[in-house]
């Protein structure tokens, strides 16, 4: 048996059956639509932002997690440096898996993956690949040569 | 005959209006995200050949690595057009418009061939191929994204896409050991604004958003029911 709420005071809309927007209708007040279309907005808002927050999840995150650091190879307080025994295209093959890049190139050297605020620069080496992550800001002209025409495009 | 949004209407029939709306807005954006997969939604694709001066540049590349390597690199973009198949460029260490086959001193090659599909749904669009001199019968499957690129990224300029994918063939030569490993040796460039590439979260794969929309949809309805209990036990 359907449990009965009270709702005497609200017959205007209740009482109107096979009405589609029906349950919207009965809970709903001009009032409480806007709020849930703010709401909404808050939520998306958060969401876009949270790529900014050093928490949330980001590739530069998911590097840290998947890779073996590397503190000799960090590139001053620029960059900071990983190694996998994966070739150069396999890494970048599991890191696009996850995060697609926004512009990415490779040649001879190695995989030049550009994201919003970060690079992933993922390097050939005898048994594997250095991956470095930088800010896109300072990696831009130290792999200029490499990624101009691909990244700025 | 009613007004559909008459501000004679009471409070609670003009909140179910807005209240259909917003189910209405929000089951449409999960719809275009849907739709968005369709061929037809795919306007921002761009099937053609790259420019001519990018081709040089990237055959010159190639023949450098050539050189270094003794290996020979082509590449070739293939396409339909009313349903015939059509090769929309080659180029080789020898040059653009030279096929890596006939390129003189050739015995070995690396050929990266794409196959584009321009009917087809986005993730059918694409098929990139790696074949080799040695056994011209097989060929191995080059995911874009081992190359630093997407299947959207290469569909939304094949040109340039397959002049990267080019390009990385000396690099994908030396991690199968098939040739030593060679620098490579960039023309010097400028520097350039960075154009913005948007949100990682939004590119993530499959859309974060396809799932951040639904839940964003089913925390407003949970709202909706949680305020219309409230209301009516008040």
């Amino acid at each position: 048996m359907r449990k009965r709420w009270r709702t005497e005071d609200r017959q205007d809309v209740a009482t109107e059956p096979g009405d589609a927007g029906s349950l919207a209708g009965e809970i709903l007040t001009v009032r409480q639509a806007l709020g849930t279309l703010a709401f909404s907005v808050v939520v998306t808002v958060a969401f876009l932002v949270s790529d900014g927050i050093p928490d949330a999840p980001s590739v530069r995150r998911h590097v840290d997690a998947a890779y073996a650091r590397s503190p000799a190879d960090d590139i001053g307080g620029d960059a900071v440096a990983y190694t996998s025994p994966l070739k150069p295209t396999g890494v970048a093959a599991e890191i696009t898996d996850g995060w697609r890049p926004g512009r990415g190139v490779a040649d001879a050297d190695g995989v030049y993956l550009r994201y919003a605020d970060d690079s992933i620069v993922i390097l050939r080496r005898q048994n594997g690949s250095l991956i470095l992550v930088e800010k896109t800001t300072t990696a831009y002209p130290r792999y200029l040569a490499h990624v101009a025409g691909h990244w700025d495009r | 005959m009613s007004q559909v949004t008459g501000t004679g209407d009471p409070p609670q029939r003009r909140g179910r209006k807005l209240g259909i709306l917003l189910a209405i807005g929000f089951g449409g954006m999960m719809l275009a995200f849907c739709v968005g997969d369709m061929p037809f939604f795919d306007s921002s694709d761009r099937i053609g050949p790259p420019e001519p001066a990018a081709a040089d540049a990237t055959a010159a590349a190639l023949a450098r690595a050539t050189q270094a390597q003794h290996l020979c690199y082509g590449w070739q973009l293939d396409s339909f057009e009313r349903g015939q198949p059509v090769t929309l460029s080659l180029g080789s260490n020898g040059g653009a418009g030279v096929s890596v086959r006939k390129a003189p001193g050739c015995d070995r090659w690396l050929v990266v061939v794409a196959t584009v599909h321009p009917a087809s749904r986005k993730r059918d669009k694409l098929v990139l191929q790696v074949v080799d001199s040695r056994d011209e019968s097989s060929s191995t499957v080059m995911e874009p994204g081992s190359v630093g690129m997407t299947d959207t990224m290469f569909v939304a300029d094949t040109g340039a896409g397959i002049l990267r994918a080019a390009g990385a063939l000396p690099l994908i030569a030396a991690e199968n050991g098939m040739v030593p490993p060679v620098q490579a040796r960039p023309d010097p460039a400028k520097e350039r604004a960075l154009p913005s590439v948007g949100y990682d979260i939004l590119r993530g794969r499959g859309g974060s958003l396809k799932v951040a929309v639904p839940m964003m949809f089913l925390s407003l309805a949970s709202l909706a029911m949680v305020i219309g209990v409230l209301r009516r036990r008040s």
